[in-house]
């Protein structure tokens, strides 16, 4: 087996196990989070974390193959070595600028769900009784 | 607080531009409008000299520049702004921000 095939077989290999280690455990860590995001609603948080596992193994697969292509085909062990490292440097990078964009997505919603929730900011001048019954 | 009145003048340019802004945005309560002025004369039974408030569905009512700051704060987009507003003490502030949304 030539170092280059050997490294390509290393590189899916490494990358589709990281990958699918990532994705369990966003899947597992990440359910808490939706639910207090999305204001409790498990069955809704659970269908954008079904969602966002497809999204996000599509896109690092889709990511992991095409960069296979890429870079010199290694000569030697040494080569070899080094274009795997920085192959799957790639990968890992990608995979935790996605983690934090999905953080800094979420962290917005939740915070723009608590501004929504929130009472007035300021104190009434007075009291009077309702004119009205309140709307349902 | 599900839903809140403004009353306001309708003689009053500033008054009747904020509120047709108002009714063009997205609220995060249901709102109603109230003329005050009715035969020539604005209702001043409420807050006073102040020709502007609001009365919440709970019966709070925000009096002039408390409105004006309530009337930011129901919307969807400058709520952040109220907040703002209200936590840096510059109430007075409200009224100006609504009128140069309301302009923009």
């Amino acid at each position: 087996m030539s170092p280059t095939v050997w490294t390509y077989l290393m590189y899916l290999a490494l990358s589709i196990a990281i990958t699918v280690w990532v994705a369990r455990a966003l899947h597992r860590m990440g359910r808490i989070f939706l639910v207090d995001v999305f204001d409790g609603n498990e069955s809704l948080a659970d269908s954008i974390n079904g969602l966002l596992v497809i999204g996000f193994y599509l896109i690092n697969l889709g990511y992991v193959s095409v960069a296979l292509q890429q870079g010199a085909a290694p000569q030697n062990l040494e080569e070899a070595i080094r274009l795997l490292s920085w192959k799957v440097g790639l990968v890992m990078l990608v995979l935790g600028g996605m983690h934090f964009f999905n953080l800094y997505v979420f962290s917005r919603i939740r915070r723009r769900n608590a501004l929504m929730k929130s009472s007035p900011p300021i104190e009434p001048d007075t009291r009077i009784r309702p004119a009205t019954a309140p709307r349902t | 607080m599900k839903q809140i009145t403004f009353h306001y003048d309708a003689m009053r340019t500033l008054h009747v531009h904020v509120m047709n802004w108002l009714r063009t945005q997205v609220t995060c309560v249901a709102v109603d409008f109230e003329n005050n002025r009715i035969d020539g004369q604005v209702k001043q039974d409420v807050c006073g000299s102040s020709s502007f408030w609001a009365v919440t569905d709970d019966g709070n009512v925000y009096c002039g520049k408390k409105a004006w700051l309530m009337a930011l704060w129901v919307t969807y987009d400058h709520r952040m702004t109220a907040l703002r507003i209200a936590a840096t003490d510059s109430l007075d502030r409200a009224m100006d921000v609504c009128y140069r949304l309301a302009r923009a």
